[in-house]
């Protein structure tokens, strides 16, 4: 049996304790759960992997999403998704390079110089 | 090729500059009706008489100074990113930049359909943001194309991380942006 310490979910006042439990371990009492706090028991079936069974106190009304127990439970390694999509960013990247002889890179210190901070003062008082 | 290993990056520079993130940055928008404040003073704001555009004959015209009317529009705060350029940046002239803001992703809300697409960025529209490990305030969220606006300087002078978009995230960002505004663009004449 593991509990973790509380948690705050994003940026919520929510606050988290977990307690997993392997197969039929018994689990504990609820400790009093309060507005702003509250203890959810997962029952895990490790072999499965973490996230392939899991119940709660059934006065929780909210469903516990995978995405809350990564945040618990943060994984030590990127995830596939995470990686493949950090290679289409490379890939945007990368098209940004080779397209970038194409983009205009003039000097505009000198572009905009004090006539055109006179022009747009003066475009601010034209109808 | 070159490789990132993430969108972002400690970001020790004070200054604005492109790439850049802010928190809680108020983002505005306009919807009808379009109320207008008459009297409306900095120093006693609470002075003002409001009224609906279609109450007044002359609005934004002999009744206004200057031809411009205070304006009572809707606003959140979000986290931004900057996408001007460090040179529009830096220049105080300009009293402006432009930014993009960013959206929470809410497994709750949004439907997994949508949230599928999305992490792989799917959609044109938005840049998809991954939670990263590395840090930890950066939830999984996305950048919106089409809620990229004008944010006076004003607003920037405080909120700012000790984060960043890395050099490759806003690349990727600038071509995806780029790719949005000429998608299916029809043959110019």
């Amino acid at each position: 049996m593991q509990t973790t310490p509380s948690s705050t979910i994003g940026t919520s006042q929510l606050h988290v304790s977990v307690t997993l439990a392997k197969g039929n371990e018994t689990l504990p009492p609820s400790t009093s759960p309060g507005k702003e706090s509250f203890n959810i028991w997962l029952i895990f079936l490790l072999r499965e992997g973490w996230h392939s069974t899991y119940h709660w106190s059934p006065r929780l009304a909210t469903e516990v999403h995978l995405d809350l127990l990564e945040k618990i439970f943060p994984s030590s390694h990127p995830s596939p998704s995470f990686e493949n999509y950090m290679q289409l960013v490379n890939t945007w990247a990368n098209a940004f390079d080779e397209e970038a002889a194409a983009y205009v890179t003039e000097d505009l210190e000198s572009l905009y110089d004090d006539a055109y901070f006179e022009a747009l003062e003066l475009q601010k008082k034209l109808p | 090729m070159i490789v990132a290993a993430t969108l972002y990056q400690r970001d020790p520079r004070p200054i604005l500059h492109r790439g850049a993130i802010y928190q809680y940055r108020p983002i505005f928008w306009l919807e009808p009706p379009l109320w207008i404040l008459r009297n409306y003073r900095w120093t006693t704001p609470r002075s003002a008489n409001i009224y609906a555009l279609s109450e007044l004959r002359d609005a934004f015209g002999r009744g206004s100074e200057d031809s411009q009317e205070d304006v009572i529009a809707r606003a959140k705060v979000r986290y931004i990113v900057i996408l001007s350029n460090d040179f529009e940046a830096s220049k105080p002239q300009f009293k402006e930049v432009i930014v993009a803001p960013t959206y929470t992703v809410d497994p709750q809300a949004h439907r997994p359909e949508f949230l599928e697409d999305l992490r792989q960025g799917k959609y044109p529209d938005k840049f998809y943001l991954p939670a990263d490990q590395g840090f930890p305030q950066m939830v999984e969220s996305y950048v919106d194309f089409r809620k990229v606006q004008a944010l006076s300087k004003g607003f920037l002078t405080e909120g700012k991380l000790d984060i960043c978009f890395s050099l490759q995230a806003i690349k990727a960002v600038l071509y995806r942006y780029r790719e949005y505004l000429c998608r299916d663009a029809a043959p110019l004449p």
